[in-house]
């Protein structure tokens, strides 16, 4: 996030300032040839630095055999990968693949019950949905273990009740959007065209909503595998995350398996991420389709 | 006229509406509207936007229930009375204005579609389907997807989705409100043609008078969901009921004369000053004294007893628009080919024909114009 507003700013001062030295007039739109080659030199730059840097780094520690040891390949080893995938990683790791699945299933039915009562006029919904989105995480998760902490200390489910507050607006905000892109005349045409209500539902709603339906969950899904900060401050003995493991681990001191973890942990966020990619691809460069019926 | 023939009085009207009211949210937006259209013919239903045009049309097709009233298509209930056919068991093929093709689906399977679902195997279907594009003149274009064919050409992949179906009666919804000038002047020949050999009846939603007067049998003037005027388009472009329903029907202009000498078929109007011999038709027969007429630009011609103004002349290519400040009010003239006149000229003109306008015009209220 915070990568992104760096690289748009300084992109967009220097298109002020191409835009300006030719026209005098500040245009954003219009960087010149050498202005935007500048642009991508500097952006490769801020990638580099920031994540390119920084995750060669991770990589040379996970596979090195201790600390302070040069990362040439005589030092290198899988035994810190092997540490971590014996330690308490197999068991977080499930556990984080099944809340994320569930919360984002959870999220896809909130998210398609909000956006049809958003359609007919329950507009506060909407806000009341964005508003958990917006609220810090450490705040979300106080006040979810303030009124939860009794009944359900210690369980998936608080850290669930969380999950589910903070991502909702995720969902929400795919399928309404999705929703309002389905004009009432295209399930009006297949009506008119001889399709009962369920024969209408299969062949162009689900089809047309699908991509849509997909991309929310693999979203929700992501976030909910690295979310930290609602998981460090709820997890109890038995519940603890992906991401709080990690967390656990390098305040032990021991870097090179939570370097080991880490790169684990990306692995794994990247998979969950290639579902969302397939899909937005077929989004744009539609793939072949079977004949209606 | 497009159509083919006259009406069979032998066979069941395509579609009847009797006393037809449909609300939204308690107001009505179709008010008690009685029309028919008889098999095989074509009746447009013109009126401005907010009409009620789409809503008397998504009634028809069963996209909405009737508050009152009743709907009988090929004679047979299919609304009313506790009755509420879903559309895909009314025979009726639909073209949305906004063409509504499915985007994820290629023209072959959009067009293939209706008849998929009317039980026809998959390659009869898809046959069936190259055939209706090839007539349509779009087979090339079979394998594409919507979002890749301008609007011209989604407008008759949509065609051929209700060809494909073969109904016995058409609704079109303004089919061709989004397309530019030319290209709708020939879309509309091609709808008119194909739904001619179809043989089944059309109505025909539109704002666009030219249209409405050229291709349909009937036209029903829709107002505030009400219907205040049926007839054929020469009846409603020269015996309109009222100024608003004259405005709707083509160029008009009124113009306040003096009925000198009434007769039943050519009457002695004064204007400014100077007597004419005019044929005033009206509703009622005229009687003398001061009234209102229509005067079309086809009814006026330049040259002649009567005196006015030149107050704007706008060429158009075959022809020209005269305006003309008279003593009765300012009135249209079209002359063929380049203006002969400039503006501010003062000519005089001649007037052979008016309509008498009703003294009082009808309640306004709640109109939607």
């Amino acid at each position: 996030m915070l990568l992104a507003l760096v690289v748009v700013a300084a992109a967009d001062a220097l298109g002020h300032r191409a835009g300006a030295t030719r026209s005098g007039l500040p245009s954003t739109g219009r960087v010149g040839a050498r202005g935007g080659g500048v642009g991508v030199a500097l952006l490769v730059g801020v990638v580099t630095l920031t994540t390119v840097v920084p995750f060669v780094a991770l990589l040379l520690t996970a596979l090195t055999r201790a600390v302070g040891l040069p990362p040439v390949p005589e030092h290198w080893t899988l035994a810190n990968f092997a540490m971590a995938v014996d330690g308490p990683f197999g068991e977080a790791l499930a556990r984080t693949v099944v809340l994320g699945t569930v919360t984002a299933s959870l999220v896809l039915v909130l998210g398609a019950v909000a956006a049809v009562a958003a359609r007919s006029r329950a507009r506060a919904l909407g806000t009341a949905i964005t508003l958990g989105f917006a609220v810090p995480g450490s705040a979300l998760a106080v006040a979810v273990l303030l009124a939860y902490g009794g009944p359900l200390r210690d369980t998936l489910a608080l850290i669930l009740v969380a999950y589910l507050a903070k991502f909702w607006a995720l969902g929400h905000r795919q399928l309404s959007g999705s929703l309002d892109r389905l004009a009432p005349d295209l399930v009006r045409a297949a009506r008119a065209s001889g399709a009962g209500p369920v024969d209408a539902l299969a062949t162009v709603v689900a089809p047309i909503l699908a991509p849509s339906v997909v991309a929310a969950w693999a979203i929700v899904f992501v976030f909910a595998l690295h979310e930290l900060t609602m998981s460090s401050l709820l997890y109890g003995p038995g519940t603890a995350t992906l991401a709080v493991v990690v967390l656990g681990v390098q305040q032990l001191g021991d870097p090179t398996v939570s370097a080991a973890l880490s790169v684990l942990l990306t692995a794994i966020v990247v998979a969950g991420t290639i579902p969302l990619l397939l899909v937005r691809r077929a989004a744009v460069r539609p793939g072949p389709v079977t004949p209606a019926g | 006229m497009t159509a083919g023939g006259e009406p069979d009085p032998g066979r069941a009207p395509a579609v009847a509406v009797d006393g037809l009211t449909v609300r939204y949210d308690g107001a009505p937006v179709v008010d008690g509207v009685s029309l028919t259209v008889a098999h095989g013919q074509v009746v447009a239903l013109l009126g401005p936007s907010g009409s009620g045009k789409t809503t008397l049309l998504s009634a028809i097709a069963g996209f909405l229930a009737v508050d009152a009233g009743e709907i009988r298509i090929g004679g047979e209930l299919v609304a009313g009375a506790g009755v509420h056919r879903p559309p895909e068991r009314r025979a009726c093929g639909v073209v949305f204005q906004s063409y509504a093709l499915w985007p994820h689906l290629r023209v072959a399977e959009i067009v293939a579609y209706p008849l998929r679902r009317a039980g026809i195997g998959r390659d009869q279907a898809a046959a069936r389907a190259m055939e209706l594009l090839g007539r349509l003149g779009i087979a090339h274009l079979a394998a594409r997807r919507p979002t890749e064919l301008s609007g011209g050409e989604q407008q008759r992949v949509a065609l051929g989705r209700a060809l494909a179906r073969d109904p016995r009666l058409y609704l079109f919804d303004e089919p061709t409100a989004h397309l530019d000038a030319p290209l709708r002047a020939r879309l509309q020949a091609e709808l008119a043609e194909h739904r001619r050999r179809s043989g089944a009846a059309a109505l025909y939603a539109t704002h666009d008078t030219a249209e409405a007067l050229a291709l349909a049998d009937r036209v029903a003037l829709l107002r505030a969901g009400r219907i205040v005027q049926v007839g054929t388009p020469q009846a409603v472009y020269e015996r309109p009921v009222d100024r608003r329903a004259a405005e709707l029907t083509g160029p008009a202009a009124v113009v306040d004369l003096a009925v000198v000498a009434p007769a039943t078929d050519r009457s002695i109007l004064a204007l400014g000053g100077v007597r004419v011999d005019v044929a005033l038709g009206g509703e009622r027969p005229p009687a003398a004294g001061p009234v209102q007429v229509l005067v079309r630009p086809d009814w006026v011609s330049l040259g002649g007893p009567l005196r006015g103004q030149v107050e704007l002349v706008a060429f158009r290519g075959p022809h020209t628009d005269v305006h003309l400040a008279t003593a009765g009010g300012t009135i249209g003239i079209r002359i063929p080919g380049p203006p002969t006149v400039a503006p501010g000229a003062w000519v005089g003109w001649s007037l052979e024909r008016a309509w008498l306008l009703p003294a009082a015009g009808p309640p306004s209220a709640g109109s939607a114009r």
